[in-house]
């Protein structure tokens, strides 16, 4: 099947602001490597999901996605549904801004307070120019409240966030990102504030959203079991690089790559284990600013040998769309 | 050895107009010493409000209108206030829910962790420095960072400073409120680790708060689980995790995804958390319990006691 989204080679770097000190002495210019070399496909109504620690990259890869970053800090090619984003000049093409939408972290910060929730969702029908007609527009913001289910979605139209619950507030989110009919939506951490009785409505309305209308997610957790139970791929990310990506099940139930074994072996698993032996890694993430040589994860890593510190490896693919990020493949021995 | 035992507490926040918010009605538990006990629940259900009772710490418009706090069998709620000062930070202290957020940004780790020694201990300025390393050393952070600032510290090391805060002096309950909501897997395994080792060493009892019932299992040996202000289930975490009893219980756990189960999304509990200014007649969760039935809406459940195990509800724990 021809992939909906293709990312080759992604590599994100933001500059660090020199001191005029700096500048005047000509020290070289330091920069945060927030993405590296990110090769990765998305299917139609496919979800793949983005798992990584905290400051791993996994936003900033959403919002080159997005096409949100200065043209000047992303390198690699974007492609949807078989054409790049830009055009030869470099400029977006128009309708990929109505194909992608993105809903953020958090539905207490990503709502205007001031602005009754049907003027929330109007924006981006307005700044499309989707109609000027106020019926019809009307009816589109009603249908995109009803889809998130918000219902009677007339009923919210005057309402503003603050009368809303964390998990309402949410679907005004998710019907805000609806309401231009988008091929794919790039969740980042949609539910990971809200509650857990709440968490699964929202989830269940996104797995409705695809069934029905065949959206795309690329879903961004830092949530390993969140991310088996919903998505068909999992590409994990550490430093900015992708250290394995494979099915969902297969990620999880036979990692390949050490830090994804460390990972599962230390994430929350719903039994009493307070005596078991985990594989706590030592210290803590370097600062993508220096980044280590070699394997990023070397100085971190329980199976590193000097190869590691010396050589960056090869994404080791295996037949079955496997990728692993490592000189060793131990598991994929038994195969 | 039981060392804290709460009786019956009931607390009240006054709000504006004469009306009253119910954040804790009537909870009852207790601790022993090197146990601990993780309060669980949702949003709102009264958590921090019960921890911050223990230290008498509640916000001016909070007040425990009933009920007993037994410190040691000492009364807590009827202690004179010089009592309460050799009980805070020195018998009882407590990691603030996000405080690890709330260093202060121009001042040095060294300078916030002296400034808690002195403020409590009454220390001279040198011994509250060497205490300070004592401290940063025992949550395993090298000293050669006491003279940074919170902005060069990652979510783990500033938690492991509140921790150390929380250490300053001696005490034999720590209260962790949400000590790892928002840090990583791996970096909340790491903290984990560390606290159980310093209650080892330390011989500490722990309170965890937490909404997260997949930490359970890793950190604590009995679990109250708390809706609406009303503990309405209390166990040891096996029992808890493999028997719940309690039908917000069972609806909560089964809100995780558990890899190696069935793949499936997770449930949902249907409904809003009550509103916590009314007190309904009947069991607070019946109006979003899957199992109620009509004199669940009339008659407040009695506790049922099974070894231990205590839960609040008309059923008798039937599972899901
Ligand atoms: N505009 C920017 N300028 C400089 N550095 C940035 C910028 N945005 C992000 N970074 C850095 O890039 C790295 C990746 O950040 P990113 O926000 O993508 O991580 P993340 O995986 O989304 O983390 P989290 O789980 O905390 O949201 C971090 O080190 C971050 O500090
Ligand atoms: N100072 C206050 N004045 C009025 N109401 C308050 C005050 N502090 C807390 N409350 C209310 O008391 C109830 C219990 O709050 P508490 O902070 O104990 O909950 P919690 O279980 O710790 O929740 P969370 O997980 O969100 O921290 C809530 O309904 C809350 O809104
Ligand atoms: S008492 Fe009734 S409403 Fe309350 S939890 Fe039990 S079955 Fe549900
Ligand atoms: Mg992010
Ligand atoms: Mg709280």
């Amino acid at each position: 099947m021809k992939p909906l989204l293709k990312l080759e080679h992604i590599e994100v770097k933001f500059p660090i602001k020199r001191s005029l000190l700096e500048v005047i002495r000509n020290t070289p210019q330091k920069l945060v490597h927030a993405v590296n070399n990110i090769s990765l496909e998305v299917a139609e109504g496919e979800i793949l999901a983005i798992v990584g620690e905290s400051g791993s990259g996994k936003t900033t890869l959403g919002k080159a996605v997005n096409a949100l970053h200065d043209s000047d800090v992303v390198k690699g090619q974007i492609t949807f549904n078989g054409q790049s984003i830009f055009d030869s000049k470099g400029k977006l093409l128009p309708e990929y801004r109505k194909d992608i939408s993105m809903i953020f972290q958090d539905p207490y910060q990503s709502l205007n307070p001031k602005h009754t929730i049907e003027k929330i969702i109007a924006e981006p029908l307005m700044i499309h120019k989707v109609t000027k007609d106020k019926v019809e527009m009307r009816n589109l913001i009603i249908e995109a409240l009803n889809h998130a289910g918000l219902s009677p979605g007339e009923s919210f139209l005057n309402r503003y966030p603050h009368e809303l619950s964390g998990g309402q507030r949410q679907r005004v989110v998710i019907a805000s990102a609806l309401v231009l009919n988008p091929k794919l939506i790039i969740a980042d951490e949609p539910v990971s504030m809200l509650d857990v009785s709440v968490r699964s409505d929202i989830l269940r309305l996104m797995m409705k959203l695809r069934e029905e209308k065949k959206i795309s997610y690329l879903f961004i957790t830092h949530d390993i079991s969140l991310a088996w139970a919903i998505s068909d791929h999992i590409a994990v990310m550490y430093l900015g690089t992708m250290m394995e990506y494979g099915k969902a099940d297969e990620v999880i139930e036979k990692p390949l790559n050490p830090y994804t074994q460390a990972l599962i072996n230390v994430m929350p698993k719903m039994h009493v284990r307070r005596n078991e032996k985990r594989v706590l890694l030592k210290g803590e993430t370097p600062n993508p600013i220096d980044m280590p040589s070699g394997c990023s994860f070397h100085p971190r890593c329980p199976k590193a040998q000097s190869i590691c510190k010396n050589v960056k490896p090869m994404p080791d693919w295996d037949k079955h769309g496997h990728m692993n990020y490592c000189h060793f493949n131990e598991e994929a021995s038994h195969e | 050895m039981e060392i804290l035992n709460v009786k019956d507490l009931k607390i009240e926040f006054n709000l504006s107009g004469h009306r009253k918010l119910h954040a804790v009605n009537g909870v009852s538990f207790s601790l022993n010493k090197g146990e601990t006990l993780a309060l669980v629940g949702e949003s709102g259900s009264g958590k921090t409000t019960t921890a911050l009772s223990l230290m008498k710490l509640l916000p001016d418009n909070g007040s425990i209108v009933e009920g007993e706090i037994l410190y040691k069998n000492q009364s807590v709620i009827n202690a004179s206030a010089e009592k309460i000062r050799s009980l805070r930070w020195k018998e009882i202290s407590i990691i603030f829910q996000g405080a690890m957020n709330a260093l202060n940004p121009v001042l040095t780790i060294e300078k916030q962790l002296m400034d808690v020694i002195m403020h409590h201990d009454h220390l001279e300025e040198n011994e509250a420095r060497i205490r300070a390393e004592e401290l940063l050393k025992m949550v395993e952070i090298d000293v050669t960072r006491l003279k940074q600032y919170p902005h060069q510290f990652s979510g783990g090391m500033r938690q492991r400073v509140m921790i150390a805060m929380a250490l300053a002096c001696n005490p034999k309950i720590v209260i962790g409120d949400e000590p790892t909501t928002a840090l990583d897997v791996m970096v909340q395994a790491q903290i984990f680790d560390l606290l159980e080792r310093l209650k080892k060493v330390l011989e500490l009892s722990m309170i965890i708060i937490t909404h997260d019932l997949s930490i359970l299992g890793d950190t604590c040996d009995k679990v109250a689980v708390m809706y609406a202000g009303e503990i309405v289930e209390y166990g040891e975490v096996q029992d808890i995790y493999c028997h719940p009893k309690h039908p917000y219980t069972q609806k909560l756990l089964s809100s995780y995804p558990v890899i190696g189960g069935k793949k499936a999304l997770p449930e949902s509990i249907p409904g809003i958390p009550m509103d916590m200014t009314q007190i309904p007649v009947g069991c607070k969760f019946a109006p979003r319990c899957h199992k109620a039935m009509p004199i669940c809406f009339e008659e407040a459940p009695i506790q049922k006691v099974e070894n231990g195990h205590r839960y609040f509800c008309h059923l008798g724990g039937e599972s899901l």
